[in-house]
């Protein structure tokens, strides 16, 4: 088993290149360059406190031709810090900070890109709604309104046919990511709530009567109920 | 070149009569290996980017067919016309996101696709291969026409590892799955340096040009927070769309979380 102290190490790149359209904000893999040997490591690794546990290790050479590649990112170098990670913001930039600051980071993306989804369904920009949703989704995979939101984005959406002819199909494709999650009735209840704020309050719902029993993950089934837009 | 049609029989032929039996068989598990090795899904992974390519295409693509550059190792071994996919779960490193076809798929690409029982890129450099081996040459001997190699899937999940699930997996060694012992590499490739996560144990199948997504593709796994509306009208025609979850700590389990998800998956859909 082969390790390294984080704290000798450089940061060099990033393992994937992200989608820019839409960015998806999250964490990203970091591949360090071992000063000492002038290698590169690359992940999958464990990191445990300040040692990196068996990267893959490979030559200079291999990195700047997976980055001709495009294959991976090429980042300028810079320390290694102990508790610290890449991730991708939500303008599509990759930052290097500790770890809670990350956390602290993504979870206020979230929130901000769920109220500019609500602004922008107000408004009705529903394409740009549904953006902002997804990174928020992306941002903060547990957040409870990001599902709701792009729900509501595409029902309002698959009122006007004309936008967007896919919309009915996404709407039930979000749906189906839902079930999992939520009592379809509840939520098809909260998105057309979020969708057209006039309909009677449904905020007494609570956390609980909101979340579906536990199911096996592979026996969670889709919607069989036929979607209606109203 | 990947060897000729005859040199691929001539190979399954080989392999399969090298094959040494450690244990006396259990019927069970026998009959288990046929069925799994029948039935086992492939699997493609790839990560964000590339992922929404394939989407927008409706197809999973060569580099050459994307006119993109291929790296050095496969310019060596002649596959920068072919897709890559493992017969069972998503091994490859790194990824987040895995489409899993169903077997029919190397009945429909026989005729332009090989297979190989490891990663075949994973010999040019990272795999032991035995002493004064030349690493083109060990590949094309170990390449296996499709969809006969799952007759020598079948062989080495009934004599080489423990379960179906240690092989999805990646479980470090070959065992008898009689007795549990550690066996040999059966392909002469010597211990792994570090834990290649398996690469040298899974089987390769490589198809010419691309591969649609339409009709085999049975489900696409996608980790919490990344699956976009243009999945819906894949949805629609009955593909399963799974999610996972990313470890909290990143790096740490990364590939196991993509790999471990898959493995469900397929024990679940396919093999239970």
């Amino acid at each position: 088993m082969k390790s390294y102290p984080v704290t000798s190490l450089e940061v060099i790149g990033c393992s994937e290149v992200p989608a820019k359209q839409p960015p998806l904000p999250r964490v990203l893999s970091a591949i360090f360059r071992n000063p000492d040997s002038d290698t590169v490591l690359y992940p999958p690794y464990l990191l445990a406190g300040n040692e990196l546990i068996n990267p893959v290790t490979a030559e200079m050479a291999d990195f700047e031709e997976r980055v001709a590649l495009d294959d991976i990112t090429k980042l300028d170098p810079q320390p290694a810090q102990f508790g610290w990670s890449l991730w991708l913001d939500d303008s599509g930039d990759i930052q290097y900070s500790p770890l809670s600051l990350i956390t602290r980071n993504l979870a206020a993306i979230c929130e901000k890109h769920v109220q500019s989804a609500r602004d922008r369904i107000a408004a009705k920009d529903y394409p740009a709604a549904r953006e902002h949703a997804l990174i928020a989704d992306a941002a903060h995979p547990q957040h409870r309104d990001r599902l709701v939101l792009r729900a509501a984005a595409e029902f309002c959406m698959a009122k006007r046919p004309d936008d967007n002819p896919d919309a009915r199909i996404e709407l039930e494709f979000t749906e189906a990511l839902a079930s999992k999650t939520w009592h379809l009735d509840v939520f098809r209840t909260q998105y057309q709530k979020e969708a057209n704020p006039t309909l009677p309050d449904s905020s007494k719902l609570t956390d609980a009567t909101m979340t579906r029993p536990s199911t096996p993950r592979y026996l969670a089934h889709w919607p069989s109920r036929e979607l209606v837009v109203t | 070149m990947a060897a000729t049609p005859q040199q691929q029989q001539e190979n399954l032929a080989r392999l399969r009569g090298n094959l040494a039996q450690h244990c006396t068989q259990d019927p069970t598990s026998a009959a288990a290996a046929t069925a799994a090795a029948t039935r086992m899904p492939l699997t493609h992974s790839t990560n964000d980017k590339a992922f929404r390519g394939i989407i927008a295409a409706g197809a999973l693509q060569s580099n050459d067919a994307r006119n993109r550059n291929s790296r050095d190792v496969d310019q060596v071994l002649g596959s920068t016309n072919h897709v890559f996919l493992y017969l069972g779960a998503a091994a490859f490193p790194k990824q987040e996101v895995a489409f899993i076809f169903k077997a029919e798929l190397t009945v429909s690409s026989a005729g332009s696709a090989v297979a190989t029982p490891f990663d075949s890129g994973g010999c040019m450099g990272r795999f032991s291969l035995p002493p004064g081996t030349d690493p083109v040459q060990f590949v094309r001997d170990h390449e296996l026409p499709v969809p006969d190699c799952r007759e020598y899937l079948k062989d080495l999940l009934a004599k080489c590892f423990h379960s179906i699930e240690s092989y999805l997996s990646g479980d470090r060694y070959y065992t008898c799955p009689a007795c549990n012992a550690t066996l040999p590499d059966p392909h002469g490739l010597g211990p792994a340096i570090i834990d290649d996560h398996g690469l040298d144990r899974i089987h390769e199948v490589r198809i010419q040009g691309h591969v649609d997504l339409s009709p085999h593709l049975c489900a696409v796994l996608v980790p919490d927070g990344m699956a976009p509306p243009e999945l819906a009208k894949l949805h629609r025609a009955g593909v399963r769309i799974e999610s996972y979850s990313r470890p909290a700590i990143p790096d740490q389990g990364q590939i196991h979380a993509l790999r471990d998800a898959a493995t469900d998956f397929i024990m679940q859909q396919y093999l239970s």
